[in-house]
């Protein structure tokens, strides 16, 4: 039920504030237009650790309780963490470009982000060398927990403990009221985005097993 | 019940009572996979396990008072014979035990790893009737022992049994007319 | 009868390390550590106080993973880790493998702290925060390495996984050590809230540990 709603909700949510975004949103003083790839950054990172959350709660409940389904969820949500925190690692990137000129600074952020992806994509990659078959979800339900306690470091403390090139870190965001609108939209086209694609992929490995 | 993915046994419906009771199987029958699910080792793929009669607290106590001796449970091999059984002797809060009668008086400061094998077995069987737990599982007891060490554990074994303690012996002879419970 | 049990682990397991010729790893990661750090200066060429704290980490993570990698695969694979499973809770086991892992990295890390402090003729008053730093560091990396050593060892992974995954958890603690040993090397005031970043994140794990381990055990 919850779910009908929201596979209506996302287009009516994305396509209008997609079009505001690229097309009507207001030019930044300073850096003009390009800035606009931050409704696709901010976004996209924000749906990363999100994803990055739920799989720690999803590794946390299948310890506890002991059902595959959490498991399928804290593994499928790696999976789509991962695809965000390239696609936020990729819209910085042209962002930097343009305005840093370089598309790679080693900003702080940027360094977090790639630990986040090195860590994650060692998630699967443990998860696929452990031979014993029983053995593999809880194994790496416990990685995705050790995992993401390193997440409040990389997020929130390495980057104000050294200097960085980002907004926040350099005092003031400096959007305006317009950019906000286009902001709020795109965060929650994308968190509906990440929830169907997470009940879209947990779906099909739960009809895999049921075929096996 | 599966090994490594393989299926070992199903439809196995056994009782071990009190006193010593023998699980007689050849070579690859799933006595080891039976003893290490009784053991706690390894979890049965389907069915239960049930355990009657014993002290409070039995089942539910994380470290049960259980003991599997097997080929897949050896001792530290760095470590000498004396170290290995003062390790654990410490962690069962038990004194030093007398291991006369074992004929290892000579081996006392070689290192567990430089032993043979029958030197080895022996030194298992000295720490295993050392923990003294109310269920021994012994899974092929008498291999690689001579005479005079096969002799020793049985009296050992009795021993236990007059002291009112459960012995379960895995092996594929029998040298003693123990009863058979189960033969895979 | 915990405390007690987690002591006579703790010994034995000190033991094992010293004696299974676990030391040569160490000897030749500290050799190359000394030899870099050493000659590059030595030689004129005017070498950062960053890449020498740079080398001094990865090196030691690297040496270590060598040791940190056996700690569980040894029981498992010579068969050991099915005797403590029966005589002892996996906490306590944890534990006191973990408590093993990290005083060792501590005894190597403070003999290479001790060699620097001779080799840039550093003042001895920087040495009691020096030592801190090392002695912090070893227990949040001697921690770390040992769960996922742990992990790697219980699922039968290929070994050769195992640096690849626990550097990048490491990372963090990594970049704060090493942010932390450029600032006592130029002599310049300690972040003492990295400091509290790396012993934080040493207890985290070493908690997540104790409480999820047991899982990885029991019924399976």
């Amino acid at each position: 039920m919850i779910l009908s709603i929201m596979r209506i909700m996302t287009p009516i949510v994305i396509i209008p504030s997609l079009f505001y975004c690229i097309l009507y949103s207001p030019v930044e003083k300073v850096i003009g237009i390009t800035y606009r790839s931050i409704f696709f950054h901010i976004p996209s990172a924000w749906i990363a650790v999100v994803a990055f959350a739920v799989s720690l709660v999803g590794s946390i409940l299948f310890l506890t309780k002991n059902d595959l389904k959490y498991d399928r969820f804290a593994h499928r949500s790696v999976e789509i963490g991962l695809l965000f925190s390239i696609i936020a690692t990729l819209t910085g990137s042209v962002f930097a470009y343009y305005t840093w000129g370089s598309a790679w600074n080693w900003d702080p952020r940027e360094t977090s982000i790639i630990i986040l992806i090195i860590m994650y994509a060692a998630y699967l990659l443990l998860r696929n060398s452990i031979s014993k078959p029983k053995l593999r979800p809880r194994i790496a339900a416990v990685y995705s927990i050790i995992a993401f306690l390193t997440v409040p470091f990389l997020v929130f403390i390495l980057p104000r403990v050294t200097s960085s090139l980002h907004p926040e870190s350099i005092g003031g965001g400096g959007l305006t009221g317009g950019m906000w609108i286009g902001l709020a939209g795109m965060l929650i086209g994308f968190t509906l985005i990440f929830i169907l694609l997470l009940d879209l992929a947990v779906r099909i490995d739960k009809g895999m097993e049921e075929k096996l | 019940m599966e090994f490594s993915d393989k299926e070992v046994f199903s439809d196995l419906s056994v009782r071990f009572d009190s006193g010593i009771s023998v699980v007689l199987g050849s070579n690859g029958s799933g006595k080891t996979t039976l003893l290490r699910v009784i053991s706690g080792l390894q979890k049965q793929t389907e069915g239960e396990l049930e355990f009657v009669g014993f002290s409070k607290g039995f089942e539910t106590n994380e470290m049960k008072s259980i003991f599997l001796c097997s080929p897949d449970v050896s001792l530290y091999h760095e470590l000498t014979v004396v170290e290995n059984i003062k390790l654990v002797s410490n962690l069962k809060k038990k004194a030093f035990p007398d291991v006369s009668g074992w004929d290892i008086e000579d081996h006392l400061d070689k290192k567990y790893g430089e032993l043979s094998s029958g030197y080895k077995q022996r030194i298992k069987l000295i720490a295993s009737f050392l923990i003294n737990p109310e269920v021994l599982l012994l899974d092929e007891p008498e291999q690689h022992m001579d005479e005079k060490g096969i002799l020793k554990l049985t009296d050992e074994i009795e021993k236990r049994n007059r002291n009112g303690l459960m012995t379960i012996i895995a092996t594929n002879h029998l040298w003693r007319e123990w009863n058979v419970v189960v033969k895979l | 009868m915990l405390w007690s049990n987690f002591k006579t682990l703790l010994v034995k397991d000190i033991k094992l390390l010293f004696k299974g010729g676990m030391l040569i790893g160490y000897a030749f990661g500290i050799v190359v550590v000394m030899c870099i750090s050493v000659a590059l200066p030595m030689s004129k060429i005017s070498v950062s106080e960053v890449t020498v704290s740079t080398l001094i980490w990865m090196v030691l993570f690297f040496s270590c993973s060598e040791v940190s990698q056996r700690i569980f695969l040894d029981e498992e694979t010579k068969k050991t880790a099915d005797l403590m499973r029966q005589l002892v809770p996996p906490s306590v086991i944890y534990l006191s493998k973990v408590s093993a892992n990290s005083i060792f990295i501590s005894v190597i890390s403070l003999g290479v702290s001790t060699l620097l402090v001779f080799w840039f003729k550093l003042s001895l008053t920087v040495l009691p925060v020096l030592f801190l730093v090392m002695v912090f560091g070893s227990f949040a990396l001697g921690i770390t390495q040992g769960i996922i050593s742990y992990l790697v060892a219980r699922g039968a992974a290929r070994g050769s996984v195992f640096p690849i995954v626990a550097l990048p958890i490491i990372l963090p603690v990594l970049i704060s050590l090493i942010n932390i040993t450029t600032q006592v090397l130029e002599s310049s005031p300690v972040s003492f809230t990295l400091l509290v970043v790396v012993l934080a994140q040493g207890f985290a794990v070493l908690i997540t540990g104790i409480l999820f381990l047991p899982y990885l055990e029991k019924g399976v």
